[in-house]
């Protein structure tokens, strides 16, 4: 019966174990166990040690905050020096520290007043720009000036030229007599013409010029009259 | 200017029509041209005009104000002249 009972088992690990070899498969094993447990227990490296496993504490991390401080510069900087060096507290930054002296005022120095204080040769553009530009002579205007025309005016103009008054574009232009008698715009008045004795002005070779203007008489782009050229026409 | 050419029936009329530097010299031209007759044309009809009439267009030939400047200081340069002068017989 149990021989029966072994070779189903051994039957059904696939292998026809007899009860010698289920034997020396048991022991084998108490063997290897028994090797593990004591190597497990003695068994050490040359250079390693349980001791070194040991975890260290967490470090303890601060931060410095930085309050108003009332007190004067060199105090702070000395009592920093003057903490000691087994405080748990390490500060990260270096302590501050007074490089440059303050200024000092001599006191036997002198100061000398100049009476007669006189302005630079040269001044700076900032200066320049609140100045008015000197004006040129007449000698530099007549060399630079070299086209001359009613219409092309020279850039500089001669000092006395400031005080002349430019004629206004408003006012008659032309060699009509007619030209004389007008309003303010240029153009002649017709009525002030007819209340004008005319004889002499129409003896002259120019003769009376009665000067209308497009504006008055037409439209634009037009030579059709406009009803308000009537009544000077 | 009717009254005023009635005023001196002697005096030789001439009238001439003058345009700005704007626009093309041809077209300047022929629209002075056109302005001085139709300032003619109204005189005629409107007035005992007698004496013949010279009618000119200058385009923009004979400027008095700036011909480089802008529209409005070339308003002189947009006009008609109508111009009276007697002849003398010397």
């Amino acid at each position: 019966m149990k021989n029966q009972i072994v070779k189903t088992e051994g039957v059904l690990l696939g292998y026809r174990l007899t009860r010698r070899r289920l034997a020396i498969a048991v022991t084998l094993t108490c063997l290897l166990y028994l090797a593990g447990y004591y190597l497990a227990q003695h068994w050490t490296l040359s250079n390693f040690a349980l001791a070194q496993l040991k975890f260290k504490p967490a470090r303890p991390f601060r931060i410095q905050t930085q309050e108003p401080q009332s007190k004067p510069t060199q105090q702070i900087a000395l009592s920093e020096t003057a903490k000691p060096a087994s405080s748990s507290f390490q500060s990260f930054t270096p302590p501050p520290t007074v490089s440059t002296p303050p200024p000092s005022v001599p006191s036997q120095e002198t100061v000398t007043l100049n009476e007669n204080p006189t302005l630079p040769s040269q001044l700076p553009a900032s200066d320049l720009a609140t100045r008015t530009v000197p004006s040129l002579s007449q000698n530099i205007t007549a060399t630079t000036s070299t086209n001359d025309s009613i219409f092309n005016l020279p850039s500089t103009l001669p000092s006395h030229a400031a005080e002349e008054i430019l004629p206004a574009s408003a006012e008659p232009v032309g060699n009509g007599i007619g030209a004389g008698l007008g309003n303010s715009s240029g153009f002649s008045d017709v009525g002030q013409l007819l209340n004008a004795d005319l004889s002499d002005q129409l003896a002259s070779p120019e003769g009376v010029v009665i000067r209308l203007s497009n504006e008055v008489l037409f439209d634009f782009d037009s030579y059709q009259l406009r009803d308000t050229a009537i009544p000077p026409i | 200017m009717a009254a005023l050419i009635e005023k001196y029936p002697q005096a030789q009329i001439s009238i001439e029509g003058h345009a700005d530097t704007f626009g093309d010299d041809a077209y300047n031209q022929t629209l002075s041209e056109q302005r001085a007759q139709a300032v003619h044309d109204f005189l005629r009809q409107n007035s005992s005009l007698a004496t013949p009439v010279q009618v000119i267009g200058y385009g923009e030939q004979r400027p008095i104000a700036n011909p480089q400047g802008s529209i409005e200081e070339q308003q002189l340069n947009r006009r008609v002249e109508i111009r009276l002068r007697t002849v003398t017989s010397d």
